[in-house]
């Protein structure tokens, strides 16, 4: 509970990204940037294609246990940002990331980190699902397989009953391992997706527009499960749906023009925004 | 009075259903207004014509709370409204309900004048100076509070809270004197009664004044300060803003 001083203030003693870098020009983050419980700590990133800034020193916690929605029109550096933090973005040859990005404390921008593993501690889930032309089983055990996660098949299989029961998928597919993932309704084939990043036993799970293929209904299986994976992992996801970011998220980032303008507890970014941007996008006067 | 948002939304429709919603709740504002300033010329000028009409449109302002209900209702379930409008929408909701309590006190003080009519006359003019008094504050307070919701406008709504104030005072006193014709003649007592209702009445149609400019605040600021001391929201918005 917030003393009256606070509430009438709003002052709550939160860091800001102008506090950290000294920013004062019009493009520092309101709210606070920071995460009490970080499992990535990002700070002043620039993504650059080319000659174009597509991202203007972002600094942002991804926070354990909670999930984290970029908001913000196209074009605003949302998806690029979100590709940084498992360095998709060097699979394009103009992209180039400049700042820190560390996962536990690692610098994952270095150039000697392999980015196979870091794919597999940060897993994408991305905005069609993709599964792979193969079974539903050999979906899931793919990536354990390759990553050398498990010793035995009892082991894989084990593995891969967990990983499609945490995704919400095992009982509907259990009698059905063998047949083709492509198969599966688009709900069902991104919870298969979701079921292939949680098998490496990810750290953060990174997802891009997730629903945005899927009817209300697969959406709302997806955003339950979105909610009970935040147990254990730290979750970052781009929308383009505001009230799915406000019905998902813990914390809400507004992205514009590669500026991170303002982030927030969600229940503050969509009741009571500071910044004029957030405010205008989230009320449906821009953008 | 309007209430102007910065810019338009994308849909404009949205813009013209909530343009509708606004103007529903200010022109609710002026007939309650209305209401209180005819339920008062009934007491003070013992004239049943007003109180009458008064109790007769009574159910008027009970529909213009259905009306403005409805279509919260629908904005909520179709458009979602978030930020600032969803403060405006959920003001405005509370707003109407405070509208609806003023016009009930309204027809209140109305039943008062026709049973003070009813009765023999006070010769003594001054036993009305009070109501009359105390019905012009509220009224002014009621068309503050609400110029300051149609203007979003912060510093008029801090200035309903210290009208407010004054108003207690005021029906303090109201109260002492209106007991002192009583004392000097216990024969008034049933028109001291009825007077002392309309006075009590008239105080919390200031009060639903004040917690219409609390609605303001939360529509301007974000912040909800009912049940705060008024003194202290007065001193920390201006001197935040200051």
């Amino acid at each position: 509970m917030n003393t009256t001083a606070e509430v009438l203030t709003g002052d709550t003693g939160a860091m800001s990204a102008a506090d950290l870098s000294g920013r004062t020009d019009l493009g520092a983050t309101v709210g606070d940037i920071t995460s009490k419980n970080p499992r990535m700590v990002c700070r002043a990133v620039d993504v650059y294609y080319g000659e174009k800034q597509a991202i203007k020193s972002v600094s942002l916690d991804i926070g354990n246990n909670e999930v984290i929605a970029m908001i913000g029109p196209s074009g605003c550096g949302k998806s690029t940002f979100l590709r940084c933090l498992n360095r998709m973005n060097d699979t394009i040859p103009a992209a180039r990331v400049t700042g820190s990005i560390k996962l536990d404390g690692r610098e994952i921008l270095d150039k000697g980190i392999d980015v196979v593993p870091l794919r597999a501690q940060v897993g994408m889930v991305f905005q069609k699902p993709n599964p792979f032309p193969k079974s539903i089983y050999e979906n899931v055990a793919y990536g354990p397989r390759i990553h050398g996660i498990t010793n035995s098949k009892a082991e894989l299989d084990a593995l891969v009953e967990t990983s499609l029961t945490k995704a919400g998928l095992w009982k509907e597919v259990k009698d059905r391992l063998g047949e083709p993932g492509t198969g599966l309704s688009g709900g069902q084939q991104q919870r298969l997706c979701i079921a292939r990043t949680i098998a490496v036993s990810p750290e953060v799970i990174l997802m891009d527009e997730p629903c945005s293929a899927l009817d209300p209904i697969a959406t709302a299986v997806i955003e339950e499960l979105i909610d009970e994976l935040r147990e254990n992992y730290a979750i970052a996801i781009v929308t383009h749906s505001m009230q799915q970011a406000a019905r998902v998220s813990q914390r809400t980032a507004y992205f514009h023009l590669g500026d991170l303008v303002e982030v927030g507890e969600t229940d503050q970014i969509f009741t009571n925004p500071q910044h004029k941007l957030t405010e205008d996008y989230i009320t449906g006067r821009f953008g | 009075m309007s209430i102007e948002p910065t810019k338009g939304h994308t849909v404009k429709a949205y813009d013209s259903e909530l343009a509708q919603l606004r103007g529903l709740v200010l022109e609710m504002g002026e007939r309650v207004v209305e209401q209180v300033t005819d339920a008062v010329a009934a007491v003070v000028e013992g004239d049943p014509d007003p109180a009458h009409e008064v109790v007769h449109r009574e159910r008027k302002i009970d529909y213009f709370e259905l009306d403005v209900d409805e279509s919260i209702f629908n904005i909520i379930a179709r458009r979602q409204p978030a930020a600032v409008d969803l403060r405006l929408v959920l003001a405005l909701s509370k707003v109407v309900g405070n509208l609806e309590r003023a016009g009930d006190k309204a027809e209140d003080i109305a039943e008062c004048a026709l049973r003070i009519q009813g009765r023999d006359g006070c010769p003594d003019s001054a036993i009305y100076h009070h109501v009359s008094r105390l019905g012009k504050q509220a009224c002014c307070m009621m068309e503050r509070a609400m110029d300051a919701l149609g203007r979003t406008d912060v510093e008029q709504a801090l200035d309903v809270f210290a009208d407010d104030r004054s108003l207690a005072d005021e029906v303090a006193a109201a109260m002492r004197h209106l007991m002192s014709f009583v004392v000097e003649d216990p024969s008034l007592l049933s028109q001291v009664i009825d007077l002392l209702f309309a006075v009590k009445a008239l105080e919390r149609i200031g009060n639903h004044a004040g917690n219409i400019a609390e609605q303001v605040i939360f529509v301007a600021k974000g912040r909800d300060v009912r049940y705060q001391s008024r003194e202290n929201v007065i001193a920390a918005l201006r001197k935040r803003d200051g």
